[in-house]
């Protein structure tokens, strides 16, 4: 249908596992249907979605559109998740129309280390002029200290929600021996350094990934792993759930959704050092994060710990992350209130 | 890196509608500052038998549509002049509506209390709505969002002096602007091949009816609703 461009507002998919927070539900999300790992970010907290294609761009049709849908839901702030030329676009006609009556912000969920994509420093550039024009109102971002990166940032770390799955999922029993690398196979993902470190471990009887780390066979037994497919949702939860462990060592991260949505599930998942300074005194901190990123030896011994704790203490287990996933949405809802003004 | 396509870039390469849409252009298809405060040269439609027409039954007038009339007294086609009678006999938040984007209980319930009383001497509600609703702003219809109209008229000469309703049905077709947030007048008439003025007003009253949507991505935000009625697509648009 002509001038029907990518516009999906409050997708089913987008809405399936947002958070309820009072005072945010006239708030809306923009974000590019692509980008899964901020799709998810955004889907996750409270408030609207509206999913747009840096692709396909947008059309004066779909401008009006959104602005006719922030008009008929009382939306009183928006936040651009992610920028592109498309969201630049939509952010100048949005702050033509309403003014500072509707003001908006942008929250970036990328690393400096990202920067060898000329993209992303485009984009930075671009919100700088935006924020320097007024069309923007403030920049956050997942990454701490960004402002050391672009010093207009607003000086806090945007916390990012995990999936509300309320009563969705039953506890579910724990495959022993079995952990799950959702990784793409890209340098920054580190997926060969994660899987040499579970395939190695005696504790490990199986791994499932959703990428097969090609030629590796070559130099160890890859006999352990299974290659599953893509997954999202409920099957995905249920697959994370399933698992005594998830592995998510990456080179660079900021917030990886894939922790997030585990933690969610109750299976603890390694990662880089996060540098979240709100939870350095979190012993789910301690035991999950991984310094030595790049030595399968260490990678190992510190999935083995969490593995025999696992085995362990359970319930211990349990509790630990049940309580990290309650204060970071606690901190996340508070925080996101400061960025926004409430 | 993705390819933009600068052609799908409003704001870099701004068509006439998103233009006009945004800088509330207006060339009115004749002018309402013809309306002449004491006595008003007829409106082309009506003229009554007496020969004068005072400038509240003119504009009224302007904004009169017979068949709305007859549809709500069961007499179905109407002349102009029959239908204007009728409205003027009406009164009350029961009265008869000159227009489908006139509502007189949404009018009467929105009105502060000394205003209602005033407006309740005065006959049929729209009589106050034409004289008045300059300084009360108030909603007068469940369909018609004033603000977003005017916000997208902002700057038009004209909007201080009628009301938005009068303003919206006196729009050139090629310059029409919106009076729901939901509903794409330009959009809908291509679409549906319906003919301007007041779409808005076709859909209500008709299109509706045929299950006619709105705007391109109402199939989509209302696909939960299986099978789609009438209803669903009036809910909808009816602003909040």
């Amino acid at each position: 249908m002509k001038g029907a461009r990518v516009c999906l507002f409050d997708a089913p998919r987008d809405l399936a596992f947002t958070h309820e927070v009072p005072g945010f539900d006239r708030m809306l999300h923009v974000f590019n249907d692509s980008w899964h790992g901020i799709r998810a970010a955004s889907g996750y907290a409270p408030g609207h979605k509206l999913a747009i294609s840096e692709k396909e761009g947008l059309d004066a049709e779909a401008i009006r559109h959104v602005i006719g849908l922030v008009t008929a839901h009382g939306i009183d702030r928006v936040v651009f998740q992610g920028y592109s030329e498309v969201a630049h676009a939509l952010a100048e006609a949005l702050h033509d129309w309403f003014g500072e009556a509707v003001p908006l912000y942008a929250v970036t969920h990328v690393t400096s280390t990202q920067f060898e994509n000329i993209f992303e420093i485009r984009m930075q550039a671009l919100l700088r002029e935006a924020l320097a024009a007024g069309t923007l109102r403030r920049l956050g971002s997942v990454k701490p200290d960004f402002a050391h990166v672009v010093e207009e940032y607003w000086p806090g770390t945007i916390l990012n929600f995990g999936p509300n799955l309320g009563e969705t999922l039953g506890p579910l029993r724990k495959a022993p021996g079995e952990v799950f690398i959702p990784i793409e196979n890209s340098w920054r993902k580190n997926l060969y350094t994660n899987m040499l470190a579970a395939l190695r471990s005696d504790l490990v009887t199986h791994v499932h990934t959703v990428n097969f780390p090609s030629g590796l066979e070559t130099l160890v037994d890859v006999s352990k792993l299974s290659l599953v497919p893509f997954r999202k949702g409920v099957s995905l939860f249920a697959t994370m759930a399933s698992v005594e462990a998830q592995m998510n060592v990456a080179l660079a991260e900021c917030q990886p959704m894939t922790q997030l949505e585990a933690l969610a599930v109750g299976t603890p998942c390694l990662t880089p050092p996060l540098r979240l300074g709100e939870f350095d005194d979190d012993p789910l901190t301690a035991l999950c994060e991984v310094v030595e990123l790049d030595n399968p030896r260490y990678v190992r011994a510190r999935l083995e710990r969490v593995l025999t704790m696992q085995r362990d203490d359970p319930a211990a287990m349990a509790q630990m992350i049940e309580a990290h996933v309650q204060r970071r949405h606690a901190l996340a809802a508070q925080r996101y209130g400061e960025f926004l003004e409430f | 890196m993705a390819k933009i396509d600068t052609h799908t870039l409003p704001v870099r390469r701004i068509d006439k509608t998103l233009k006009n849409f945004l800088s509330g252009g207006f060339r009115p298809a004749w002018s309402l500052r013809s309306l002449a405060p004491q006595v008003a040269e007829p409106a082309p439609a009506v003229i009554r038998r007496s020969g004068r027409m005072t400038e509240p039954e003119a504009r009224l007038a302007a904004i009169l549509d017979p068949a709305h009339v007859g549809a709500q007294t069961g007499r179905g086609a109407m002349e102009a002049e029959a239908a204007l009678e009728v409205v003027l006999a009406s009164a009350g938040a029961a009265a008869v509506s000159p227009h489908p984007l006139f509502e007189a209980e949404v009018y009467l319930g929105a009105l502060p209390d000394a205003a209602r009383r005033v407006a309740a001497r005065m006959g049929n509600p729209v009589l106050h709505f034409l004289a008045h609703w300059q300084e009360h702003r108030v909603a007068f219809s469940r369909y018609f969002d004033a603000g977003f109209y005017l916000r997208g008229r902002r700057g038009a000469p004209g909007l201080d002096e009628v009301t938005p309703l009068e303003h919206y049905l006196a729009q050139a077709p090629e310059d029409r602007v919106d009076a729901n947030p939901l509903f794409h007048d330009l959009w809908y008439g291509r679409t549906y091949g319906r003919e301007a003025p007041g779409l808005l007003a076709d859909f209500l009253t008709t299109g509706h009816r045929r299950l006619y949507l709105p705007n391109p991505w109402a199939a989509q935000e209302l696909s939960a609703r299986i099978p789609l009625t009438p209803h669903d697509l009036l809910s909808y648009i009816r602003v909040k």
